[in-house]
């Protein structure tokens, strides 16, 4: 017996690699692998490049798996037995199989990457509606274009009020340390940096409140620097800042 | 073992070979190989110094800050000759020219000992602090850095004078010598490249 | 003959120390040994033990997130246990337990030298090493508490008004001695590895252990001086009123990132190199095979090496200042040559004869728990996935599961595959394997479900969490599986023990080894070697073992495929 004996097994692994590859990704387009959907337009971008990436991610781990385990099953030293294996050290044409094929998959990643990469942190230059947020250790101050400012008070977390269906552009900064604007639900945080503005527009497409917290370790009460998003209809919006300007 | 085997050369068969120059001695390479995790300290710093230049809001260096650039370069000069002179004093090491040697290392010695006396007269006579401004912070820990390096070297020099004027079958002695030379060269280039980021931008 | 004039070096280099001929025996020989094996060994135990410590704040760490608003310990020292937790796992534990024990101890030996380059230098390195642990431990007996800013030390939460008190200052200084400590020690082991390989040991002939821990040692003195120079910087920034990462004076905060992940990266591969190393030598030899594409192996690590020093602002993506095209290109692409070792790994196990020895069972618990953190990171390196899981516990089961597959099953693959040559005593492998079992289920059920708190959005370093989050039935999971973890060290101290009391004698090549540390007696003698077999090929000791088998008869590309039953 050779080492590389079994082609014909080769092969019969291969078309059961095929099969359990497509069962995969026929059960995997509806799931979203235990992340969010995306409440906005940018993160239901980054949920499809995730779902990519999961399901490249387990053909690969699969692959590699399958091909080891079946290694240490059919290699394995039989009782009684102590043989000297072939001494074979080298095979250019796998070498050059198992590198080229990662190189390929890489190739295609980073295409999806930067295509979906460019959707979420593009920044639009006429938005419907612009918000300051400034974070400090540690609550958070959100002020609208009108001059409508919302800021944490002590135990109450503030509340981020946006237009769904519409584009609002986010300013970034920070009054302290580093922070990080995050909501899980829009798969998305932003860093909040003292020195540095940053700015990324949000596009939500359904109503519904969202948490929202802090993501970069600011100091003692970092678990606790959270705020809500709340996504309503434009009128909504409307009517709510024109009170809060009344109020 | 049931295997033909090569016998080890004793560790401690000390008979004389020749002196070679060609091969570095076991010293010089692990300097070599220490000196290049030094020339990453400096990156570091001029890495610093640059993002900062780069991001700075107004003229640099920021109005304010003055240095004597001239008698820094003449102080600059002097460094630099003094990797010629420890370059001597290696040459006459290696041809068995003790004296020379380390009359070349005293000149040497001499000459960096002035550079470290120039840089306390600046630091004292500066107009700003490492709390100024970014500048001052980088001009201070820059300048302070490369001087420990410079009063290392000047340690080392002390302690290898009084190593070539010990035995003289030291064996060891010559690695040392070509070493500390290594290292010297090394910093005077970084000095160079220093006095030109701090004192020529002006 | 050349080799003669070195050796005489290294006498000269040594001095006058002959009379630890024998080993040293006492405390005083022990402190002032200059022994390569003496240090490497003491290295590997005090790493080991700063990894108990360490691990003992992950059980406070795991206790405390069992519900979502535990009180066991307060926010303070939450914050203080995950810093010191993530620094002495990784400065303390994971670098200098390969780095300063295994390379310390093995490469000497498999390059067939009587020492290292520079011996009192090496002793040198392990004093630094052990103050700076004992440095970093002393931060939780001040006043102010330990260093609260997690390992990576954003500033300015860093700055001394936002941290004040010696804690932090006791962090930097001890952070600043072990990157002395593994900048002499990678000195140390380059300059051995270049000037004191054994006649006939060519570059291309140097086991691939040696080889990852040349390339390791090129990593360390690429990566940390720049740690150290951030270090300086942030300590004048403190006590000088230096003004390098404060926005008033012309500083800038991101730039310590810059600096920090510039040393990050590099030093995670520095973690992890050293391990592929131990792989690489554990595998060929239970599987009695030659390690397979030896060259692609060596290529391969110098290309993760240098791909290293060019990703680190993936650590960066979300702070919108860094090129995201970039960084998220060459991050894809380390899968590359990182796939090209698991593959060769592989395929040296293919058509092998493995031996499901300790060692080698841990070597399995590695490549599964590698391959997997390892294809999270490549999600990771898509910036708009990081947008979504930045900083939540989906990096934490990233990081821990290819850290705790390197330095974790990588590293005990190696202390039990060594462990026959560093004490000359067997371990109980009954034992052995239940500690693997233990702690492969412990691991597993740790960092998986962590990936699904990651993804509901539990952001790492927080003490509490919101019921709302639906993560506390996940939370409790894995503090079960950490405990599980942690009795499997339980484990382990028993074997050891019980090795130490009833010694059973180990022989020298209890493995059939390839290399030339099994071509010595176990422990060795103190200049490591009486002779040394003929080195015409990677495995000396094989060729001299199997002389009808050798490498140097085989060294066209796959000849002689013949198997032979052999009796012995
Ligand atoms: C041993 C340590 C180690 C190793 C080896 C790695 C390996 C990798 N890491 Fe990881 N990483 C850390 C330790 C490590 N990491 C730590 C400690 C942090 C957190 C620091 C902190 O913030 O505290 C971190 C964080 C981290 C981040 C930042 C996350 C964030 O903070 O938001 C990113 C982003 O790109 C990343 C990426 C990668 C990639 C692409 C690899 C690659 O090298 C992985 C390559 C391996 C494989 C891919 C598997 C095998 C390959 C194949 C089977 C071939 C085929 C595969 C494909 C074609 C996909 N890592
Ligand atoms: C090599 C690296 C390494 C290793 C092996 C581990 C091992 C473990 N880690 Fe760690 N971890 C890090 C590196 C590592 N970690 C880093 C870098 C961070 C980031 C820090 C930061 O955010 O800044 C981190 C953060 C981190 C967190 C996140 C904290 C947070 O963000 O809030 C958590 C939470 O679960 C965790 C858990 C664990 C657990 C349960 C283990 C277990 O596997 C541990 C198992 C070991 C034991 C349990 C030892 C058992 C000991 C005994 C039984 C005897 C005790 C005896 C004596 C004391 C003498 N780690
Ligand atoms: Cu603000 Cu964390
Ligand atoms: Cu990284």
């Amino acid at each position: 017996m050779s080492n590389f004996k079994s082609v014909r097994e080769r092969r019969v692994g291969r078309k059961g690699l095929l099969l359990a590859f497509f069962a995969v990704v026929l059960s995997s387009c509806s799931s979203t692998f235990g992340g969010y959907r995306g409440a906005t337009t940018q993160g239901q971008s980054e949920a499809s490049l995730y779902q990519g990436f999961m399901i490249t991610g387990i053909v690969v781990a699969g692959v590699t798996f399958l091909g080891l385990f079946y290694v240490l099953v059919r290699y394995r030293r039989r009782k009684g037995t102590n043989r000297i294996p072939s001494q074979r050290h080298s095979n250019l044409p796998v070498e050059v199989i198992y590198t080229v094929i990662p190189v390929l998959i890489v190739i295609g990643l980073f295409v999806f990457t930067v295509r979906s990469e460019n959707k979420i942190t593009q920044v639009s230059s006429n938005p419907n509606v612009s918000v300051d947020i400034t974070a400090f250790q540690w609550g958070w101050r959100f002020t609208y274009s009108n001059g409508v400012s919302i800021v944490s008070q002590g135990a109450n977390y503030p509340q981020l009020v946006l237009p769904a269906n519409e584009t609002t552009k986010v300013t970034l900064v920070s009054q302290d340390v580093v922070h990080g604007f995050y909501v899980p639900a829009f798969n998305f945080s932003r860093y909040a940096l003292p020195g540095v503005t940053n700015y990324f527009d949000l596009t939500p497409t359904s109503t519904g409140t969202y948490v929202g917290r802090c993501s970069a370790l600011c100091g003692l009460y970092h678990g606790e620097m959270l705020f809500s998003v709340r996504v309503v209809t434009p009128s909504q919006f409307q009517s709510w800042l024109t009170q809060q300007k009344a109020a | 073992m049931g295997y033909m085997s090569q016998t080890i050369v004793s560790h401690n068969s000390r008979e004389s070979e020749p002196i070679r120059f060609n091969r570095p001695s076991m010293l010089g390479v692990g300097t070599m190989v220490w000196l290049s995790s030094e020339l990453m300290f400096f990156s570091g710093l001029f890495a610093a110094y640059f993002t900062l230049r780069s991001g700075a809001k107004g003229p640099w260096p920021p109005a304010g800050i003055k240095l004597d650039v001239l008698q820094s370069g003449i102080f600059t000069l002097i460094l630099v000759m003094s990797s010629v002179t420890m370059q001597k004093a290696v040459f006459e090491a290696e041809h068995g020219r003790r004296k020379s040697a380390i009359w070349w290392i005293v000149l040497t010695l001499t000459m960096g000992g002035s550079f470290v006396a120039n840089q306390v007269v600046e630091w004292t006579h500066v107009a700003f602090s490492a709390s100024t401004n970014a500048f001052g912070s980088l001009f201070f820990i820059m300048t302070g850095l490369h001087g420990l390096h410079v009063i290392l070297g000047l340690v080392g020099m002390i302690f290898l004078i009084g190593r070539l004027a010990g035995r003289t079958d030291d064996p060891g002695e010559l690695p040392v010598i070509q070493s500390l030379s290594y290292y010297w060269h090394f910093v005077d280039v970084v000095w160079i490249a220093l006095y030109s980021v701090l004192f020529l931008t002006h | 003959m050349t080799i003669a004039e070195e050796r005489n070096d290294l006498s000269n280099e040594e001095g006058g120390h002959e009379h630890e001929h024998g080993g040293p025996r006492g405390i005083y020989l022990w402190l002032t040994s200059t022994d390569h094996k003496v240090i490497g060994k003491s290295y590997m135990y005090t790493a080991l033990i700063f990894m108990l410590i360490a691990g003992a704040m992950a059980m406070l760490i795991r206790a405390q997130l069992t519900g979502p608003n535990n009180h066991i310990v307060s926010q303070q020292t939450y914050n203080e246990l995950f810093t010191i937790h993530g620094s002495m796992m990784l400065y303390l534990f994971a670098g200098p337990f390969a780095f300063g024990g295994f390379a310390n101890y093995i490469l000497p030996l498999q390059i067939g030298a009587p020492d290292m380059a520079f011996p009192r230098l090496n002793a040198l390195s392990y004093w630094l090493f052990v103050t700076g642990g004992i440095t970093m431990l002393s931060g939780f007996f001040t006043s102010g508490g330990a260093a609260a800013f997690g390992w990576v030390s954003y500033a300015p939460l860093s700055s001394y008004s936002n941290a004040p008190g010696a804690g932090p200052d006791l962090w930097i200084v001890a952070i600043a001695l072990t990157g002395f400590s593994g900048i002499f020690t990678a000195v140390n082991l380059i300059t051995t590895a270049f000037y004191l390989r054994a006649p006939g040991l060519t570059m291309f002939r140097l086991p691939i252990f040696t080889w990852n821990m040349i390339v390791t040692g090129m990593l360390i003195l690429i990566a940390f001086p720049i740690l150290t120079a951030a270090m300086i910087m942030l300590y004048a920034d403190r006590h000088f009123g230096a003004h390098f990462f404060t926005v008033s004076g012309g500083g800038s905060p991101v730039m310590w990132q810059n600096l920090f992940w510039f040393f990050g990266h590099p030093e995670v591969y520095i973690l992890a190199l050293p391990y592929f190393g131990i792989v690489s030598e554990v595998i060929p030899v239970f599987s009695r095979k030659p390690i397979f594409g030896y060259k692609g192996l060596v290529f391969a690590t110098l290309a993760i090496a240098g791909l290293s020093t060019g990703v680190w602002a993936h650590h960066m993506f979300t702070t919108g200042t860094v090129l995201l095209p970039f960084f998220s290109a060459l991050s894809l692409l380390i899968a590359v040559p990182t796939g090209v070792k698991v593959f060769t790994w592989i395929a040296t196990m293919w058509g092998g004869d493995i031996e499901f020895k300790t060692p080698m069972l841990f070597v399995i618990g590695f490549l599964f728990t590698f391959v997997m953190g390892g294809v999270t990171g490549v999600m990771l390196a898509a910036p708009p996935i990081d947008f979504a899981v930045h900083d939540t516990y989906f990096v934490v089961a990233h990081f821990h599961q290819v850290l705790a597959g390197t330095a974790v099953f990588g590293g005990f693959s190696g202390f039990f595959y060594w462990y026959p040559k560093l004490t000359g005593r067997m371990y109980r492998e009954s034992l052995g394997k239940l500690q693997f079992w233990m702690a492969f289920v412990g691991f597993s059920l740790t960092f998986f479900p962590q990936y699904l708190i990651g993804l509901r959005g539990m952001p790492r370093r927080v003490p509490v969490y919101l019921v709302s989050d639906h993560v506390t039935f996940l939370n409790q999971l894995s503090t079960v599986g950490a405990f599980l973890t942690g009795a499997s060290f339980i484990v382990w101290l028993i074997n050891m023990w019980i090795s130490w009391k009833k010694p059973v004698a180990a022989g020298d090549n209890p493995w059939d080894g390839h290399t030339l540390e099994w071509a010595t007696s176990s422990p060795p003698p103190h200049h490591n070697f009486v002779s040394l077999p003929p080195i015409r090929s990677a495995r000396p000791l094989w060729d001299a073992n199997h002389p009808e088998h050798a490498d140097y008869k085989n060294q066209g590309h796959g000849s002689v495929p013949r198997e032979r039953e052999e009796q012995k």
